[in-house]
This record gives structure tokens, C-alpha cells and sequence, in this order.
């Protein structure tokens, strides 16, 4: 998907045409490097932003994922201890109830 | 094998399925990516095959016509170069997904395994207390045949025989009913 830095990269690779042109040809170049120095801190800045909301939403994820595996953890080890607890129930055998608690 | 174990196992079961439940999620929504191009592949060939129908019927332009058949032809490009992108993306999700799947069943036996050897464990105990119990019932039952008849010797099948089924998992290594 197309990101805003990317937006930004191209019209900061134009200025850096527009300057290389001023250049070439002798011309001003003031306005074209003012244009350039600004849309380079805008890219650093949008750039920061981008790693900032990628680094928030792959902690989101994280935090959803350990919540799903404790559910799903949760729930195995009930379905585990109804198991073992039907087998050791019929033989009485003490302290069934302990063993299979967690 | 302990609860540790178990719980460990149970962990890992718990990350394979959710492994597994994001696999499946990521190839419905590569599926539906190519289903939904390939749609809008036919329907531009529909497109272009329609403004070739009304060419040749004449109820169309030559120029109206070409251009929009040149138009189908190109968005069929591109969507067929789109589709040939994400294809590799669908064989890879699909392959990670039947991986993910292979991840939950190991993690299954595992478990699994981890729960038997747990209440083959707990049996196992069980079955010690039992016979440990069986063995003083019957010297408290000799005991008392040979109270009831003092000064003779009793064999101790008088007082207590084995069930057939007992007999057979001592003697012949033949385990009984469940």
C-alpha cells in the first residue's frame, strides 16, 4: 500500500531535480533548496509517524494474540482436566479433584 | 509428566491454534483478493467482448468500439499481472496454513500424551492401594478361617479363590474387561 512517506519521497526527489536543474543551468537555486530542506524534515518526521503507528500496531497484535492463546490456553486445560477427572472418578481414586486442579 | 507438562502442552496448542486460525484467516482474505479480481477479469472480457458483438452488429462505431475494447483489453492486463502477483501469495498462505494445521495436531498428541502418562501415573497408584487392600483382606479372612478351625491347616483356597478374571491377568497375561 501506498504510504504518505512515499508521497513525500517523490516530491522530495523532484526538488532534488529542481535543484540539480537550478544548477546545471545557472539559476537560482534558493527556493528550490528551501522547498527541499522543508520536504526532507517532513519525510523524517512522516517517517517517525509511519515506525511509530507500525511499532503500535504490532504491540496491539501482540496484546491480541497472547489474550487469544490465554483464552484458548484457559480452555484446553478445562476440556483436559474434564477428561482426566472422567477417568479418574470412576476408580476413585483420592485426591482426583487435586491432581487434575490447576 | 506433571502439570507442568500439561500446562506447557496445553500453551502450545493454544499458540499452534491460533497460528493456525490466522493462517486460515489470511487465506479467505487471499482467496477473496483473487476471486474478487478474477470477477473483475471476466468482466472485462465481458466488456470487450461485447463492444467486438456491437461492432459487428454495427450498433457501435469503429472508434467508440476500439476504445473500449482497448480499455477491456487493458484492465484485463493489468488484472491478469495483479492476479499473477497474488497468486504466489495465495500458494504460500495455503502452504503456511496446512503447516499450521500439521503445528495443532502435533501439539494435540502432545497433549494428549502428556494427560495418559498423567493418569497412567495416577492408576498405577491406584492399583497398589487396591492390591495392597485386597492382599490384608484376605490374611484377615485366613486369619479367621483358621480361628474358626483350630489346629488343622487350612489352604487358602478354602477361604478365598480368585475371580477367573483375576486369574487370567496374573497367570496368563490376559487383561480384563474394561
Amino acid at each position: 500500500m501506498r504510504q504518505k512517506s512515499d508521497v513525500i519521497r517523490a516530491a522530495v526527489a523532484d526538488a532534488e531535480r529542481r535543484v540539480a536543474d537550478a544548477l546545471r543551468t545557472g539559476g537560482c537555486t534558493g527556493t528550490a533548496r528551501v522547498e527541499l530542506a522543508t520536504l526532507q524534515a517532513e519525510l523524517e518526521q512522516q517517517l517517525a509517524r509511519e515506525r511509530a503507528d507500525a511499532e503500535a500496531a504490532a504491540h496491539d497484535e501482540r496484546v491480541e494474540r497472547d489474550a487469544d492463546i490465554r483464552a484458548r490456553t484457559g480452555l484446553i486445560l478445562a476440556e483436559s482436566t474434564a477428561r482426566r477427572r472422567a477417568i479418574l472418578e470412576r476408580f476413585e481414586i483420592e485426591g482426583s479433584d487435586e491432581r487434575v486442579e490447576h | 509428566m506433571n502439570e507442568l507438562n500439561i500446562e506447557r502442552c496445553a500453551k502450545a496448542l493454544a499458540g499452534a491454534q491460533a497460528g493456525l486460525a490466522k493462517a486460515e484467516r489470511d487465506v479467505v482474505r487471499l482467496s477473496a483478493e483473487c476471486g474478487e479480481l478474477g470477477g473483475r477479469l471476466e468482466d472485462a472480457r465481458v466488456r470487450h467482448a461485447n463492444a467486438l458483438a456491437a461492432l459487428r452488429a454495427g450498433d457501435l462505431a469503429e472508434d467508440i468500439a476500439a476504445a473500449r475494447m482497448a480499455v477491456a483489453q487493458a484492465d484485463s492486463a493489468d488484472l491478469q499481472q495483479m492476479i499473477a502477483a497474488l497468486q504466489p501469495r495465495l500458494d504460500q498462505g495455503v502452504r503456511a496454513r496446512d503447516h499450521a494445521l500439521e503445528h495443532v495436531q502435533r501439539a494435540s498428541i502432545e497433549l494428549e500424551r502428556a494427560e495418559t502418562a498423567i493418569v497412567a501415573a495416577s492408576l498405577d497408584e491406584r492399583i497398589k492401594q487396591l492390591e495392597a487392600t485386597l492382599c490384608a483382606a484376605v490374611a484377615e479372612r485366613y486369619s479367621i478361617g483358621v480361628s474358626l478351625a483350630p489346629g488343622r491347616w487350612l489352604q487358602l483356597s478354602t477361604v478365598w479363590r480368585p475371580s477367573d478374571e483375576l486369574r487370567n491377568a496374573v497367570q496368563n497375561q490376559m487383561p480384563p474387561k474394561r
